[in-house]
């Protein structure tokens, strides 16, 4: 595998790829948001259950990419536990960065999701990752208003 | 009589774009080109055509008396006879220019479908098309209150006479279909269905953008009134298309567009327009690059059209073959006759993935829904890698393909 392959694929998203975190529905979820990316007919659910300004549990589901399934994966591991507003800040940090120049710097805080950050050298394959991230923003944005 | 591959090898010489080297991997190995059926690479003579076009004869047509307005006017007209005797046309007056399939099939929606089709009557598409022969005819069928029948392919995207004849009744005005699909690259049997339709005194429009470049057309055989492709499927500049119409309908539509270069005289509260072709061709038409899409025409002819077919065939049966050796690889669609467009799946890896793991090691393909979401809706499919092909492609790169393939599957599962 090459370079700029490598860099993409990274290890941390192949695993996620092959045994996805809280892939499947929700049963007592509280809210949730489908996203379609039109220029693959991939899909993505996020369901969560807030409970009193916390995701209390996240799942992801649909049918998407490696990219968008690790994205997902790692989405919902990341904000178990938070409060929607770190939750919020997270994910448009995150989101910035994904969009940002490939030689900018990498924002503190964002952990594992740092795998992800091949797609920026991919214009074609961002949306792939930020899918899930625009519909947990969805759901945060509505439940904040 | 099969041209020796050898020919064809020396042909890859006459296309510049092959022998750049592919954008994304480090390495110096040459662009492995397997996308000609989202665009086709471009032989030099057409890129000097254009050239010379813009250099030695940059003027308008139809407008000026000096040299090279008339000489552009002069090779602008003779592309028209080109075309029309490449499709088999019995006059080059039908033989009207647009800006691609798409524009064609948009003109004809609104010209020919504000025409024929009234409240209640039946507008006849298949699932198998691409949205640019789809999506005009469902706008139309909703905007004159009439119904859009949909043909069904079976579960493998075939698409039969026998599917079109069940659909078809005397309410069905116009059938808009394929004449290769885009996807599977199936080759239909547009004779029989333009047949069947003519029992009904149904219209026939006929999407060519696949087959143009892979096939000899014969408009006339084929029975259709109406076929449309695009020039940059088939060797040719982008920004050009083809609407060829019978005469005798053609003459009776409505123009679609209004501005300069489709009127006879202008007053103030009315004016008279021209006759067929320049009626449809309002506006500045792209004339280096319609100049230039003789050159592409005149290539193909060199070759000659069936024996592209016949090598084109090989390069498809072989294909074929060799990815049906790849370790959970599944193609989609149907046996039998087509044009070199193969799509596949690979299991537990998803396309888009597939595709960019290729474009690391220089070979261009695409995934997705190829532009075509009724015929994956129906045949139960979420999407495929295609990869389409030309004369200009070798063995040796499908081998490349298969190899890196296998290691794609491996390193995703
Ligand atoms: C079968 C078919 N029809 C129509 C089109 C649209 O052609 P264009 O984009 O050149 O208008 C395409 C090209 O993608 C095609 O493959």
């Amino acid at each position: 595998m090459n370079e700029a392959l490598a860099k993409l694929y990274q290890e941390v998203i192949l695993t996620h790829h092959r045994k996805p975190h809280h892939f499947g529905p929700l049963p007592d979820a509280t809210q949730q948001v489908r996203l379609v990316n039109p220029l693959c007919g991939d899909e993505v659910t996020i369901a969560v259950r807030i409970d009193q300004d916390t995701i209390a549990a996240c799942h992801f589901d649909g049918y998407g990419c490696a990219l968008c399934r690790a994205s997902a994966s790692l989405l919902t591991l990341s904000v178990r536990g938070q409060s929607l507003e770190a939750v919020r800040a997270l994910g448009h940090t995150l989101l910035t960065f994904l969009q940002a120049d490939p030689a900018s710097q990498t924002p503190e805080g964002i952990g594992d999701l740092i795998a992800l950050c091949g797609v920026r050298e991919h214009p074609s394959r961002r949306r792939c990752a930020t899918l899930p991230w625009e519909a947990l923003l969805t759901i945060v944005d509505d439940a904040t208003e | 009589m099969i041209a020796a591959p050898l020919d064809f090898y020396a042909r890859r010489a006459d296309f510049p774009a092959l022998s750049h080297h592919a954008a994304h991997s480090g390495d110096r190995r040459p662009l492995i080109y397997l996308d000609h059926a989202a665009t086709s690479q471009k032989p030099q003579v057409v890129l000097d055509r254009l050239m010379s076009a813009y250099i030695e004869r940059c003027a308008n047509v139809h407008r000026g008396v000096y040299a090279q307005s008339e000489a552009a006017t002069r090779d602008f007209e003779g592309v028209r006879r080109q075309i029309a005797a490449l499709i088999d046309a019995p006059d080059s007056q039908s033989v009207v220019f647009t800006k691609g399939t798409t524009e064609s099939m948009n003109l004809l929606a609104y010209s020919l479908g504000q025409c024929v089709v009234q409240p209640g009557d039946e507008v006849l598409v298949t699932q198998l098309e691409h949205h640019s022969n789809f999506l005009p005819w469902q706008e139309l069928a909703r905007s004159r209150g009439a119904k859009l029948v949909v043909a069904q392919v079976d579960e493998h995207g075939r698409l039969s006479p026998h599917a079109i004849a069940q659909k078809l009744s005397t309410k069905t005005k116009l059938l808009a279909c394929t004449h290769a699909s885009n996807v599977t690259g199936e080759l239909i049997d547009v004779r029989s269905i333009c047949q069947l339709a003519k029992q009904h005194g149904t219209i026939t429009i006929i999407d060519g953008a696949q087959a143009t470049a892979h096939l000899p057309v014969s408009v006339r055989e084929l029975g259709c009134d109406f076929y449309c492709f695009s020039a940059h499927k088939m060797l040719g500049p982008f920004g050009v298309g083809i609407l060829w119409g019978r005469a005798a309908l053609l003459r009776t539509l409505p123009a679609w567009q209004t501005g300069g270069g489709m009127v006879l005289s202008v007053r103030e509260t009315e004016s008279d327009h021209q006759s067929i072709p320049h009626r449809f061709e309002a506006g500045t038409p792209a004339v280096a690059e319609v100049i230039a899409l003789g050159a592409a025409v005149e290539y193909l002819q060199g070759i000659g059209l069936s024996v592209i077919a016949a090598q084109e065939e090989i390069l498809r049966t072989e294909t074929r073959a060799r990815l049906r050796q790849v370790p959970g690889l599944r193609l989609i669609g149907p046996e039998g006759p087509g044009v070199p467009v193969i799509s596949f799946v690979l299991d537990g890896v998803h396309p888009h993935d597939v595709a960019t793991a290729l474009a690391a090691e220089g070979i261009a393909v695409r995934a997705g829904l190829h532009c075509a979401e009724p015929l994956f809706a129906a045949m139960g499919v979420r999407g495929s890698v295609r990869v389409s092909l030309s004369f200009v492609n070798t063995i040796e790169e499908i081998e490349t393909l298969c190899s890196a393939l296998v290691r794609i599957g491996a390193l995703f599962r």
